[in-house]
């Protein structure tokens, strides 16, 4: 059947993934930088490939290969404006498709940016589904990571009721990033089953009739419009210059306990994996580094005391930087909070 | 003659990145510790300037730190030493004693100009108060510590001036500014390492916004020279700002001693290479290895050529002659 309407392309995937022969489907969801025009271009100079075959309006079909192994993997890509989701089909195995798209997400940074949000976001999303009417969320587990390790996935038992309250206590606990909810989701007379991750990659496994349109209605574009919010509240944050005085913006975040020194020495190494970093002051007890994303130029001051963490954009601070920063600092410090900022 | 050749000691490069890494650490020290004193100080209704020219009645210009302008008028310089050395430590009292005379204010209106004998302080880190302790002659020393606030504790002598004195109960304490988020040279001469390492930041802030992929790219001088002026706060003296464009020449010619980036003088054009120092843990500490190698390069051919110089002067005279001859 042919695809021109989005309808059309969620019917195919309602139909597709209740079927017998359904295998996942990773769907991403991310910030472009540049046009669909542009994104074959792009992809050369990054060193991998992206076919796409424009299908209707905003809706393409898209191959993907990857850099070192020329992988291939395809599927489709959905053209919001601000926000895009990419849709892949698993060709080889279900972890090695996911793999495949993450590592050529990576390589095409920041022409294309991940989308992330926060675990709260995560549970939010929860809650609402929790809420809708004549539904039942059924938890299969929950997926918390520290730096550098592996996933922990928490076990729900079967038939208990979905709870925020637990999975914070836990994260609270263990002190580690909630990373991923795994769920069946019942709603009228039909079911989807997924995978989704605060840093926008989503595993649809199968479902019932129209498993996907709902999948798509209710988690889908409720990530979209959370990623968007974040977007627009990490906007227009660079320093700058008015009459005659610079003016700059700080985002605070708030650890559970005071950091110290060897806090800020183990923050400063992680972020100098990713950045090029300066560190202008140690860390005993106050850090002050300057880190540079030499992805887009993006450059930002990091002030690190022991009950906050500022981050203050320089001259250039572009939102999807700006948030895989943040996501870095979560990585490290999983129980930190974003305040409000001041002027 | 022996004996002058033998005191002459080769230069190590140990010796070079320490002094080259405080010098940089007492800049960033230094705005951070005047700008929270000056923002807190206004804040109470008191007058006070950073790095204000001032005339000396019988001697040259001084331009200290910062200056209280209280019921007294009080000279605040900033002094950070790591070493316990003794005539480095009396060489910084020696500085601050050039601050013990008296100095003409004006404001800028030429029907108010007064004449004052200062109180003269010396801001230093808490943990360099013991080494200038055990020295005599010295001056009201503030000892401060960078905590998430900035902490300023009277630790040899006391203030006599009574408004700034009820600021001590009994310690200052004031909220870190973070001007240097704002400004990154909130007073002159900044160390070169330090102007360097902001300058490259400068540079990626200015890569063309489309260009993520190509291997290098380039930056006008004009626009880098735009950004670093508005590095410095507006109230820093114009004669300070003009030293920018040498400023920023020599911090580029340094940049591009490392190869992270190459510059066109006559075409007025910087190419940043992406690829260039991205393994680099910690920039700062790089350029400062960086230029204490530099420096230390330079003062071994120094050391060769008087220890050449000091060794002909030693050649016995005969020997000489027969040289002279031949």
């Amino acid at each position: 059947m042919e695809v021109e309407t989005l309808a059309q392309v969620y019917f195919e995937l309602d139909r597709f993934h209740s079927s017998r022969e359904a295998r996942p489907l990773h769907i991403f969801s991310v910030f472009p930088k540049i046009t669909t025009d542009d994104l074959s271009r792009f992809a050369r100079e990054a060193g991998v490939d992206a076919i796409l075959e424009n299908i209707g309006q905003g809706i393409y079909r898209f191959d993907i290969t990857s850099a070192r192994k020329r992988q291939h993997e395809y599927g489709y890509l959905i053209d919001h404006g601000k926000i895009w989701n990419i849709l892949i089909k698993t060709v080889e195995s279900p972890t090695v498709a996911g793999n495949i798209v993450e590592r050529w997400l990576e390589r095409m940074y920041p022409a294309i940016c991940r989308s992330y949000i926060r675990s709260s976001d995560l549970l939010n999303i929860m809650d609402d589904l929790s809420k809708v009417k004549d539904s039942k969320l059924d938890m299969r587990s929950y997926v918390l990571r520290a730096h550098d390790s592996h996933e922990t996935v928490k076990k729900w038992k079967s038939d208990k009721p979905y709870s925020r309250g637990e999975i914070e206590r836990t994260v609270r606990r263990e002190g580690q990033l909630l990373e991923a909810m795994n769920f069946l989701f019942h709603v009228e007379q039909t079911y989807f089953h997924v995978r989704i991750q605060a840093d926008g990659h989503f595993v649809f496994y199968e479902g019932g009739q129209y498993c996907f349109s709902n999948f798509q209605r209710l988690v889908l574009s409720k990530f979209n419009e959370t990623a968007l919010l974040n977007h627009e509240f990490f906007s227009n944050r660079e320093r700058r210059i008015v009459d005659g005085r610079a003016e700059v913006s700080r985002i605070h975040l708030e650890p559970a306990r005071n950091l110290g020194k060897s806090d800020f020495e183990r923050l400063s190494s992680h972020l100098s994996m990713k950045y090029s970093t300066a560190v202008l002051h140690g860390g005993n007890p106050w850090l002050l580094m300057n880190i540079i994303d030499r992805g887009d130029g993006s450059s930002f001051d990091l002030h690190g005391y022991p009950s906050e963490i500022q981050v203050i954009p320089f001259n250039r601070g572009s939102p999807e930087s700006l948030m895989r920063l943040i996501h870095g600092i979560y990585e490290l410090f999983p129980l930190i909070e974003l305040k409000e900022e001041t002027q | 003659m022996k004996i002058s050749l033998l005191s002459l000691k080769y230069p190590e490069l140990e010796s070079a990145k320490k002094e080259v890494s405080t010098e940089v650490h007492a800049y960033i020290d230094a705005i951070t510790v005047l700008s929270s004193l000056q923002d807190y100080i206004r804040s109470v209704g008191i007058e006070c300037h950073i790095e204000r020219k001032l005339e000396k009645k019988n001697g040259n210009p001084k331009k200290p730190d910062l200056l209280i302008c209280s019921d007294n008028y009080i000279i605040v310089d900033h002094k950070y030493t790591e070493s316990e050395n003794e005539k480095t430590l009396a060489g910084k009292l020696e500085e601050m004693r050039e601050y013990n005379s008296t100095f003409v204010f004006s404001n800028g209106k030429p029907s108010f100009e007064k004449e004052f004998t200062p109180e003269v302080v010396m801001l230093t880190p808490e943990g360099s108060v013991a080494s200038f302790r055990k020295l005599l002659d010295c001056p009201i020393t503030w000892g401060y510590i960078l905590d998430s606030e900035v902490v300023i504790k009277q630790m040899i002598w006391s203030i006599k001036d009574s408004k700034v004195l009820s600021l001590f109960n009994p310690n200052l304490i004031c909220a870190m500014a973070e001007e240097i988020s704002r400004y990154k040279f909130f007073i002159s001469h900044p160390p070169l390492p330090y102007a360097s390492c902001e300058i490259y930041n400068v540079l990626w802030t200015l890569s063309p916004p489309q260009q993520f992929f190509a291997p290098e790219f380039e930056v006008k001088y004009k626009d880098i020279l735009g950004v670093f002026n508005s590095l410095f706060p507006p109230w820093i003296s114009g004669e300070a700002k003009q030293l920018n464009v040498k400023r920023l020449e020599e911090a580029l010619d340094f940049l591009q001693r490392t190869k992270w980036v190459k510059w066109f003088k006559t075409e007025k054009l910087v190419i940043v290479y992406r690829n260039k120092g991205r393994n680099i843990a910690d920039t700062l500490s790089y350029l400062i290895d960086f230029y204490a190698k530099v420096l230390h390069t330079k003062r071994v051919i120094e050391y060769q050529k008087e220890v050449k110089k000091l060794e002909q002067l030693q050649k016995p005279v005969a020997q000489k002659k027969l040289d002279d001859f031949s």
